[in-house]
């Protein structure tokens, strides 16, 4: 590692400037605002009130559900969309004519605009008029209240978040599966390690950085999700897909009410930096130990 | 052999058959969209699914190109999206250098600082942010997009930046500061080429996250002919029902452009990712 | 040589920037032009609703342009970012726009935190005669008694749908009240194939509120008692939300997730006999393009149980942004825009629902919509939300239960009653 020297904090200039000046205030503003009890939209003024915003919070039912049923999306979804990222770099690993389009073909979900993903698998998921119920009871199977049963409603959105992002982990962990030098599994076949002993010996834990860094990546956004709820159940049936972001949304710009809003974000926050801070620390490390 | 043959064709297949659902899951619901995307309304909710626009119009694009002047609209994200991934780039690549390369004070809180603004929810930030563009008196421009954008897609071009120029071996540089290379010259013609497929992938994800936001692009513009594509769309949803048809024509032709970008990029982005993903 | 070289880098640092801020600025030029010019040539920006009453609006600015010579830019945005952007620009003073529409049930808020221009002084002797008093009591803060500040726009209110040719062929009554309903719906759902009795728009939050809110209403239910404690668990609560649960029983299957798109598909492809829901969508169900019911649709005032037919009022309302830089040129288009003549003109172009009483009795707008006595009727007869600031929030409570109750989370007391704490939990905030 070389010494500091002028040009590190050249470098990084312009990235402090982006910083300080986009990022500093924003974060200032959400911090103090927590602990201060201020409605927006009436213009009161801010009353300070220490940590009682986040006892409402605590105290408050569908908060807990909101956080119960975000915890269970991200893991599902993120479980879901790292393995399947995972299969699908596996099946198109191999090079053949027209894999590149093909390839192309996978990444399109993510690559379309949220708003048009969420419209069109609630169109397909309607009870009566959706191709899927349709497709289902062609083939016999009873139609799915997809979106209007409160046991289905969030698995359903699940559905969609994986057919957008599983892309996305497939991308980056295909990237790296090539990486994996050839002569590795030669040797491992010519020690008659079976297709699986292979993966499961060499695959797996030279894949383990990526897939930790999609996990990391995936799990911020997905903690994020809002967008999906917003269009295909407005959080219902009922409490049944109601969630972190939804809640703060609601909080925030349907009431205004700025100063609790941003102490649900506080919490919100550091549910993730908690979840997240194994990965944070590997990077740090890494970082340090060149 | 004769087994290992058979074996062979097995797994074959079982790949191909595997291909053909993965492709078959990933292009339905496109397909769908595109499908209603020719259809009147009254033939979009219909007893039995249609799986061929049977009575096939036109009418969506035209209302979507000509009434809502979505063209002009795929220009703004057009200009806010390259325009904010190209300063995304050339910024997080100089910091991901810097941050790899150097031990300084101050590196984790930077690397700390630059992650928690991705971690924070991008709406908490409207309000701050609302008044810190009406100050600047950047409402209203796409400037205020542009800075809004590079603000939370710095974060995952440096993070994944770092990676690559943790794979590139410092003796290259070392070498050349030897031959009398000022640092910026090491950085510039040594190591900047090597991480090129690393850019090309950082610049993608910036990109599709630019042209797809939607909450920003809707708050800080207020032109009709400043606006975004995804607002555009989003107003699909109006008072009383939903344009399902101009709507999907919208996401065909929000998604044409993107898709010849990917195809273009698809070599760089699968390479470029190869070189810092492994280090995770 | 080092000094040299870091120079260098600092420039192409700069140069970046510079690139940068140019291309925003060519955009960010045009429009400081443009807010130059206003001070010369006057210009309006609107923010409205976006549909058919954003569309409408479009269509009649051109001839104020040319009457006046003012200019005037409708910026339309979504029900929710509407709201968003409007109170942002205000409280940042950002004087993005000169003109706003306002959900009727937001008047409160707004009135409340003193966003909108009071519009008295302009309007010494208050608004003519010809307007709705429903609709302009809504435009007054305190409601009925206080000063103005916004003008009644777009004159919603719910109607009852229902299939005539259906009811003809079971030799049914036009259902006059909720008990008529249950029965009709039953009748139609033992007779028929694949047509269901009724439909609710159960999602939860505004959509199932503003559905149910008309049977709460005819058991005789208030959402607020004159202490301003919520009564949601009353007994009328209890019937109504009983008679909604036997309807939903008659509904399609996944109601709970229906919205008003949902609504105007089921009622459009002839699947359901009855609904509640908005006049501009006859455009719709009239339309070959869009219906498959068509002539086989009539309407009529909501149907009634305990009390009268209360169909809920939802108008638009056009206010004057407290941030407005153009307050008396946008008094002026206000006046212009609410005038008989334009309001006829939006109506004809299919977006306007109008405020005015002679409007509704035109005879050229009769013959285009026959709905129009009955929506003079239902609006003459309609009930306002609750006016309260915390409306919001009260109903996003109530909506969330309602939501529950309706998918089987919860019994309808149990669910009601706990409605009611929440709710009281929010007034005594």
């Amino acid at each position: 590692m070389q010494r500091t020297n002028k040009m590190t904090y050249i470098f990084l200039i312009p990235t402090i400037i982006v910083f300080l000046v986009l990022t500093v205030y924003p974060l200032l503003y959400v911090i103090t605002a927590s602990f201060f009890s201020m409605n927006y939209l009436q213009g009161t003024e801010w009353k300070f009130v220490g940590f009682q915003g986040y006892q409402e919070l605590f105290q408050d039912s569908l908060f807990w559900v909101a956080f119960k049923n975000t915890i269970i999306f991200v893991v599902i979804a993120v479980s879901l969309e790292v393995f399947f990222g995972l299969m699908f770099a596996i099946l198109f690993q191999k090079n053949f004519k027209g894999s590149a389009i093909i390839r192309s073909i996978v990444l399109l979900p993510m690559l379309l605009p949220p708003i048009t993903v969420a419209l069109t698998w609630k169109m397909m998921y309607e009870y009566d008029y959706g191709i899927i119920n349709y497709f289902l009871t062609l083939v016999g199977l009873p139609a799915i209240e997809w979106l209007s049963s409160a046991d289905w409603a969030l698995f359903s959105i699940v559905i969609t978040d994986v057919w957008q992002w599983t892309p996305f982990a497939f991308l980056i962990i295909l990237a790296s599966l090539q990486t994996i030098p050839k002569d590795l599994y030669e040797s491992a076949a010519v020690n008659g390690a079976s297709g699986f002993q292979a993966f499961r010996y060499i695959t797996l834990p030279l894949l383990k950085p990526v897939i930790l860094l999609v996990l990391f990546l995936r799990t911020i956004d997905t903690f994020q999700i809002f967008d999906k709820m917003y269009v295909l159940t407005g959080g219902g049936p009922g409490n049944a897909t109601e969630t972190l972001t939804f809640y703060i949304y609601r909080q925030g710009f349907r009431y205004f009410e700025t100063g609790y809003a941003t102490a649900a974000t506080l919490v919100v926050v550091i549910i993730i930096v908690i979840l997240s801070i194994g990965y944070i620390k590997s990077v740090y490390k890494s970082a340090y130990s060149r | 052999m004769h087994v290992e043959l058979k074996s062979f064709s097995l797994n074959r297949l079982l790949r191909w058959t595997g291909i053909g659902f993965v492709i078959l899951w990933t292009i339905f619901p496109i397909y769908w969209m595109l499908n209603n995307s020719f259809k009147k309304r009254v033939d979009i909710f219909t007893e039995q699914p249609s799986l061929l626009p049977f009575n096939p119009t036109l009418a969506n694009y035209s209302q979507l190109i000509i009434e809502m002047d979505f063209l002009v609209t795929l220009k703004n994200s057009l200009i806010v999206a390259a325009i904010s991934t190209i300063i995304v780039v050339a910024i997080a690549s100089l910091s991901a250098y810097s941050l790899s390369r150097y031990n300084f004070k101050g590196k984790k809180l930077i690397l700390l600082w630059v992650i928690l603004t991705r971690i924070f929810p991008p709406i908490t930030f409207v309000i701050p942010l609302y008044s810190l563009m009406g100050s600047a008196g950047l409402l209203n421009t796409q400037v205020a997009l542009i800075l809004a954008y590079v603000a939370f897609n710095l974060p995952f071009g440096i993070w994944l930046l770092i990676n690559f120029f943790n794979d590139i071996p410092m003796e290259l540089e070392e070498s050349a500061t030897v031959d009398g290379a000022s640092p910026f010259q090491a950085y510039r013609k040594i190591v900047l080429p090597l991480v090129a497929p690393g850019i090309g992938a950082t610049a993608i994800f910036t990109f599709i996250t630019a042209w797809n936001e939607f909450l920003y692009g809707l708050i800080f513009v207020q032109s009709q002919e400043l606006m975004t594509a995804p607002v555009t769309l989003s107003g699909m949803i109006t008072e009383y029902l939903v344009l399902w048809g101009p709507m999907s024509a919208g996401g065909i032709l929000s998604l044409l452009p993107m898709l010849i970008f990917v195809l273009f990029m698809q070599k760089t982005m699968v390479s470029g990712l190869t070189g810092g993903a492994v280090k995770g | 040589m080092q000094q040299k070289k870091n120079g260098l880098i600092l420039l192409m640092m700069i140069i970046v920037m510079t690139i940068a801020t140019a291309c925003g600025n060519s955009s960010s030029e045009e429009a400081n032009a443009s807010n130059t010019d206003s001070q010369e040539a006057t210009k309006l920006t609107f923010a409205a609703r976006e549909g058919e009453m954003a569309d409408a609006i479009k269509a009649v600015v051109p001839k104020y342009e040319e009457e006046t010579g003012v200019e005037v830019e409708v910026v339309s945005m979504p029900f929710d970012q509407l709201k968003e952007s409007v109170v942002l620009d205000i409280r940042n003073n950002g004087g993005a726009y000169d003109l706003t529409m306002i959900d009727d049930p937001y008047m409160p808020e707004f009135g409340e935190g003193d966003l909108l221009v009071k519009l008295d002084e302009y309007f010494p002797n208050g608004l003519d005669e010809d307007f709705l008093t429903q609709a302009v009591n809504l435009g007054k803060h305190p409601y009925e008694s206080g000063e103005l500040i916004a003008l009644p726009l777009f004159g919603n209110v719910q109607l009852f749908y229902y299939r005539t040719d259906l009811l003809e062929k079971h030799n049914l009554d036009v259902p006059a009240t909720w008990d008529d309903v249950v029965n009709i719906a039953e009748t139609v759902v033992e007779n028929e194939d694949n047509i269901y009795g009724y439909a609710v728009r159960g999602q939860r939050g505004n959509p199932i509120v503003s559905d149910y809110m008309p049977l709460f209403w005819a058991y005789g239910g208030t959402v607020l008692d004159e202490n301003n404690q919520p009564q949601v668990n009353s007994e009328a609560g209890i019937k109504a939300m009983e008679t909604y649960l036997k309807l939903k029983g008659l509904s399609p299957k996944g109601v709970e997730s229906f919205n008003t798109d949902q609504i105007a598909t089921s009622l459009t492809q002839g699947q359901v006999a009855m609904v509640i829901a908005w006049p501009s969508w006859v455009s719709q169900v009239d339309n070959e393009e869009s219906s498959k019911v068509v002539g086989k649709v009539d309407l009529s005032a909501v149907p009634s149980q305990v009390s009268d037919s209360s169909a809920m009022i939802g108008n638009w309302m056009l206010g004057i942004p407290k941030s407005s830089q153009n307050v008396e040129p946008a008094v002026e288009f206000m006046k212009w825009i609410t005038s008989p003549e334009i309001q006829k003109e939006m109506a004809l172009d299919g977006g306007g629902a109008p405020t005015r009483i002679s409007v509704y009795q035109d005879e050229e707008l009769n013959e285009v919509y026959r709905h129009y006595p009955a929506q003079l009727e239902a609006l003459q007869n309609s009930v306002a939300r609750p006016r309260t600031p915390l409306w919001s929030q009260i109903e996003d409570t109530w909506g969330l239960y309602l939501s529950q109750i309706l998918s089987g989370q919860l019994e309808v007391e149990e669910g009601l009653v706990k409605a009611n704490e929440e709710i009281a939990k929010i007034m005594s905030k």
